[in-house]
Order: C-alpha cells, then structure tokens, then sequence
C-alpha cells in the first residue's frame, strides 16, 4: 500500500435490482436500485466500503457517469496510474479481467528502481 | 408381461419415409441436417451483432437487454470473449490517464487526480457494492 496510493472508484451499480438482478445479490440481499441521484450513490458508496471493509478511500462518480467513461470501467475494472499521470496498467474489463495479480505485478515493475 | 413380444421393425413398418412414402437414404438425411443447420445459422449472426451492440452500450442499456435475456444466451454465444472486446474501451497502457475530480463517500475531501502527478503511482479500482 506504501507503493501508491490506493482509490475506489465507486460507479454505476453492475447489478440493480431495476436492471440486470442476480440470484447472488438476491441471496445476500445486496439489493440497490440504480441511484436516483449523486446523493444516493454516495450513501451506497459508504454501505458499500464499510460492509465490505474497504480499507483505502472510496471516491465517488458523478452521477452522469464521467469517470467511468472515460475509462471504460463498468462494472469493475483496475488501473494503475504511474506517477508521470500515464495509464501503467489496465486490466481487462471485470468481472472476467479483474485480476489483482497482474496489478500486484505491474506495481513491482514499476517499483522497480 | 407377456402380450409384450419384439416385433420385427420390417414387420413394424416403423422405417423413416418421406412425404411420398418413399423411404429415406442419406442425401434425405443430409438436405433435412443441411435445412436445419440454415435455419438455426441465420439468426445466429444477427443475434450475435445485436448481442454485441448491446454489451457496448450504457450500463443501463445493456442491464435492460440482460435482464430480458435468458441464460442460454451464455450457452450459444462466446460471451466472455466477446465482452472483453466490446468493453475494451479506448484508453490505452502509455496513454495519459484522464483527470478526475471526485468527492470522498465521507464528503470530507476531494481528491484531483493531477495532484499525485510526479510524486506516487495511483492506483484504482472501479466497481460497485452490486
């Protein structure tokens, strides 16, 4: 955690139960409409990170989605930003390419001295 | 149990025949497999761009076709595949990441991603509680 400094990115719900429910989220009664509003979405951001234990600051995307489409990230997606403001890493898109391992390995290749 | 006995299938007339009653051999077989394989081919492609379009639209466009779709659409399409291509984005490693200006949940602070520049790598994980 020392390498960099770590962000959520809290964006559009992947799975609302106005949209594309799942059995899962049924089952754990994790249960959000989309957010009406900046608002909303701020107050599921911080059931989000404090139900999940979130250990690093949670940011929150405009409720016209800005930061997300910039970055293509919906529904989840990792980045590493290295300290020139370049794209050092972007994994594929989630769930299928969310893998924190090849994140770990991009932040020691760029650790390197 | 015994009215039960084997009848011959010859005896049985059960053999596959045509509409003229004339009996089938395999170029039948083959044209009726040919006539299915059309049948079942041409939708598959216009299914498969709509299927497609789809995953490149807003999170709302796409969760409404989704939730509309059933699960055999992960049977019959190359579903992973074809959603890391369709959500590939632009964005590209080497590329200069996009500013950002955003509240913390808490509201306490906002954090600007310009400002880390020349001091620390960022790293950061898109997602949501759903």
């Amino acid at each position: 955690m020392d390498q960099a400094e770590f962000y959520l990115v809290y964006i559009q719900e992947a799975h609302a139960s106005d949209g594309w429910q799942t059995e899962a989220n049924e089952k754990e009664k994790v249960i959000y409409d989309y957010p009406k509003g900046y608002d909303e979405r701020v107050s599921v951001a911080e059931t989000c990170s404090t139900n999940l234990g979130i250990e690093f600051p949670a940011l929150v995307d405009t409720i016209d989605n800005k930061t997300e489409a910039a970055y293509t990230a919906w529904p989840d997606r990792l980045y590493l930003i290295d300290s020139s403001g370049k794209v050092a890493f972007k994994s594929e898109a989630g769930p299928f390419g969310f893998k924190t391992d090849l994140l770990s390995k991009a932040l020691e290749s760029i650790s390197k001295p | 149990m015994a009215w039960i006995r084997t009848i011959p299938r010859e005896e049985a007339g059960d053999e596959p025949r045509g509409l003229m009653g004339r009996r089938l051999n395999w170029k039948d077989y083959l044209r009726r497999a040919l006539k299915i394989a059309l049948a079942f081919s041409l939708p598959y492609p216009l299914l498969f761009v709509g299927f497609y379009v789809a995953m490149r639209q807003s999170p709302e466009v796409f969760s409404g076709v989704m939730s509309k779709t059933s699960n055999v659409a992960f049977l019959i399409f190359p579903f992973k595949r074809m959603w890391l291509s369709a959500r590939e984005g632009s964005l590209k490693v080497g590329d200069a990441a996009p500013e950002f200006s955003l509240e913390t949940f808490d509201r306490k602070s906002r954090v600007r991603l310009s400002a880390f520049k020349g001091k620390k790598p960022v790293v950061l994980v898109f997602g949501s509680y759903t």
